[in-house]
């Protein structure tokens, strides 16, 4: 039977929710709320790769306005059958005109095409199911995978992030609330860029008390604030 | 069955395979890669990807009879 884990749901972001998040992971002994490395085996629970005590703290996929232009055009393509239905007279015509055997060689070449366009437009909307950013207790995942072309799989470890950055420029970005994650990590000028983060401000506090946490342990020692 | 019969038929089990092929792919890698969706993971905030997964055979299956009934007109 398929287990799942319930990657801790996001909380307000204006709660505390760090120490909140690890009591109430069943996969955290209860005794001893502190412990940032659980006895537990999470070993390929959620993804392939996770590491025998890694939770899985949130995940997210891009958002959703990276396929606005396939639904656009999938909508055009259903008003263009709908208005092939509708104009059979005037098809008739052209039918004529060309000759038969011309109008079913253009019929089938755009049959061809428009099937083309349904199964790609099905495996985008796939492809954007299958790339997810994962926030774990060690770690930041990136699996970019498509259904038959991509495999990438790229992991940074938390202890690796120097400095992080959102950027989210432009009044789209702003109004529908996306942008870009950059990391930069602590082994040069090399960073590391997240496209199409959705409510990327969240996510940039969500690394940064994982950081914390990892860091200082679940309880933050006095004087450092437990809220973002 | 003259050439036009032939290529529609070629065309929809290659459509037809493809859909399945696909589908067999995707139900594969979500086996492997277990998360528990909520409403901040899901597209638009309530569309699951197994609605996807059920209207692709079906709206190719209505493009095949859509496509033999342009072809036959």
């Amino acid at each position: 039977m398929d287990e799942y884990i319930t990657p801790v749901k996001m909380p307000d972001v204006s709660t505390p929710y760090d120490s909140d998040l690890l009591s109430k992971s069943p996969h955290v002994h209860a005794s001893n709320q502190t412990e940032l490395f659980p006895d537990i085996d999470n070993t390929n629970r959620n993804f392939k790769g996770q590491q025998k005590n890694e939770i899985v703290y949130c995940f997210s996929r891009k958002h959703w306005i990276l396929l606005v232009p396939h639904f656009i055009g999938l909508l055009t393509i259903i008003g263009l059958i709908i208005g092939y239905f509708s104009m059979a007279p005037v098809l008739s015509g052209i039918k004529q005109f060309l000759s038969a055997e011309i109008y079913h060689a253009i019929i089938f070449i755009l049959l061809c095409m428009v099937t083309f366009f349904l199964h790609s437009f099905f495996i985008r909307v796939f492809n954007y199911y299958l790339q997810i950013f994962i926030i774990t207790n060690f770690r930041i995942v990136e699996l970019g995978h498509t259904l038959y072309f991509t495999r990438d799989s790229d992991s940074i470890h938390i202890d690796d992030i120097q400095e992080i950055e959102v950027h989210q420029n432009g009044i789209v970005r702003t109004i529908f609330n996306y942008g870009d994650l950059v990391m930069t990590l602590s082994s040069g000028y090399a960073t590391n860029t997240v496209h199409y983060v959705p409510n990327p401000h969240y996510y940039f506090r969500k690394i940064t008390k994982t950081q914390r946490q990892d860091i200082y342990g679940n309880l933050p020692p006095n004087g450092v604030s437990n809220r973002i | 069955m003259g050439t036009r019969e032939i290529l529609f038929v070629v065309l929809s089990i290659i459509s037809v395979s493809f859909t399945l092929l696909s589908l067999w792919r995707l139900y594969s890698y979500i086996r492997r890669y277990k998360f528990a969706e909520s409403e901040y993971t899901l597209l638009f905030g309530f569309v699951h990807l197994h609605w996807f997964a059920v209207a692709y055979p079906i709206v190719i299956l209505l493009w095949i009879g859509a496509s033999y009934l342009m072809l036959i007109s």
